[in-house]
C-alpha cells in the first residue's frame, strides 16, 4: 500500500469509495506486477552495481580511511546498499514519499551533521551512470526518479 | 482461518532489506484478483440495504416495520451517497443505530477486501464493537445473511475478512469490562438478577 492509497483508506471511512477514488486504485493495483517484476531484477544486481560503483569511487577518495576510520569503505557501502534498497522498495511501491519519510529526512540530517555531503556526491553520481550497465532500459527508467530525489536530498 | 497480513507492517518489517519472495507472491496474488474484489465490493455496495434489512427482520422487532426508513438511516451515514438522515417514524433510534453500524462494518469489510488489507477493519470496527453491544449478534446474522446471497467463489472470497472481523470482536467483547468471579459470589444471594434489557431499551 502506497501513501495514495493510505490516504484514500483513511478518507473513506465508513462510506464507499467514489468512482475516481475506485480509478486511483485501480491504477496503482494494475502496475503492481510490472513493479514487482523489476523489483526483482533490481535486488538481483545490487551487488553488481555495488561493486561498480566502488571500483571507481575508491580512486576518488584515497584519504577516505585516514579521515574517517578503518571501516569508512565498510560504512560507505553499507550506506549506498541501504539507499538502494529504499528506493527499490519506493519504486515498487509506486511512492515518493515512502523514500523521503522513512530514508533521507533522517540520513540528509546525518549527512549535513558530519559533513558528510560533498564527500559523498560522486558516490550517487557513479550509481545513476552505472544504471545502464548493470540494467536494462526498463529497469534504469524506474528506479532514475527515486535515485535522483535520494541524490538531491543528500548530497546537493 | 487464513492469516490476512497488512501490507503496512510487512512493509515496516523489510524496512531496509527487501520483501520476500512469499510477500512478492502475495502481492501479484493480490494484483491478479483485483477485478474479482472490485466485482464484490460493487455487490455489497449494491446489496448492503437488503441485507441489513433482513438482519434487522431478524433481530425481531415486531412493532416495527423495516422498510424505505433504513435508506436514510444508511445514507445518512454514508456521505458519499448523500441523505440527511434525521427522523424515521417507523425504525427505532436502536434499529437506526444498528443499521448504521451494520452498514459501517460491511462498509470496512469491503475496503478491507478491495485493498486486500485487514487494516480498515482492525482500525475502524473495533471502536463499534465497544460502543453497541448487540453489534457482535447481529454481525453474525449479516455474515450468514451476506454469505448466503452469493456463489460460492465470492463466499471464498470473501471469506477471511469476515473471519478478521470475528476476530475483532472476540477481541473487544473479551477487553469489556466484566464482573469478577468473587463479586459474583457476594451480589447472587442477595441481588436478584435484572431484567435484560431489549436492545431498544439499551439506545433510548
Amino acid at each position: 500500500m502506497n501513501s495514495k492509497v493510505a490516504e484514500l483508506m483513511h478518507q473513506s471511512e465508513g462510506r464507499y469509495l467514489r468512482p475516481d477514488e475506485l480509478k486511483t486504485l485501480h491504477a496503482y493495483v494494475e502496475g503492481i506486477p510490472r513493479r514487482v517484476r523489476l523489483y526483482q531484477v533490481l535486488q538481483a544486481k545490487e551487488q553488481e552495481l555495488l561493486d561498480r560503483v566502488m571500483e571507481k569511487f575508491q580512486p576518488m577518495m584515497p584519504d577516505l580511511t585516514r579521515q574517517h576510520g578503518r571501516l569508512a569503505w565498510e560504512r560507505c557501502r553499507r550506506d549506498l546498499s541501504m539507499v538502494w534498497r529504499y528506493c527499490c522498495m519506493a519504486m515498487l511501491l509506486n511512492d515518493e514519499d515512502y523514500l523521503r519519510d522513512k530514508l533521507l529526512y533522517w540520513l540528509e540530517t546525518i549527512l549535513k551533521s558530519f559533513k558528510m555531503r560533498d564527500q559523498c556526491q560522486p558516490a550517487y553520481k557513479l550509481m545513476l551512470d552505472s544504471l545502464t550497465y548493470s540494467f536494462g532500459a526498463e529497469e534504469s527508467e524506474m528506479i532514475r526518479p527515486y535515485l535522483l530525489l535520494a541524490k538531491s536530498m543528500l548530497v546537493n | 482461518m487464513d492469516d490476512l497480513h497488512s501490507w503496512p507492517e510487512r512493509i515496516a518489517e523489510r524496512e531496509g532489506d527487501y520483501l520476500t519472495p512469499d510477500d512478492l507472491q502475495d502481492l501479484i496474488r493480490y494484483s491478479l484478483s483485483f477485478q474479482e474484489r472490485l466485482e464484490l465490493y460493487q455487490v455489497l455496495q449494491q446489496q448492503e440495504l437488503t441485507w441489513i434489512q433482513k438482519v434487522l427482520q431478524q433481530q425481531e422487532h415486531p412493532s416495527t416495520t423495516v422498510g424505505s426508513p433504513i435508506v436514510t438511516a444508511l445514507h445518512g451515514s454514508n456521505p458519499a451517497r448523500g441523505g440527511a438522515g434525521g427522523a424515521e417514524p417507523s425504525l427505532t433510534p436502536a434499529q437506526r443505530l444498528l443499521a448504521r453500524q451494520l452498514a459501517f462494518c460491511l462498509r470496512s469489510l469491503g475496503l478491507s477486501l478491495l485493498i486486500g488489507d485487514p487494516l480498515p477493519l482492525r482500525q475502524w470496527t473495533c471502536g463499534v464493537m465497544e460502543r453497541h453491544l448487540g453489534v457482535p449478534t447481529a454481525l453474525q446474522q449479516l455474515q450468514a445473511v451476506v454469505q448466503g446471497s452469493l456463489p460460492a467463489d465470492q463466499q471464498g472470497l470473501l471469506a477471511p475478512y469476515w473471519q478478521e472481523l470475528q476476530a475483532v470482536c472476540a477481541t473487544s467483547q473479551a477487553q469489556s469490562p466484566s464482573p469478577s468471579s468473587s463479586e459474583i459470589e457476594v451480589d447472587l444471594p442477595t441481588v436478584p438478577p435484572e431484567r435484560a434489557l431489549t436492545l431498544a431499551e439499551m439506545f433510548v
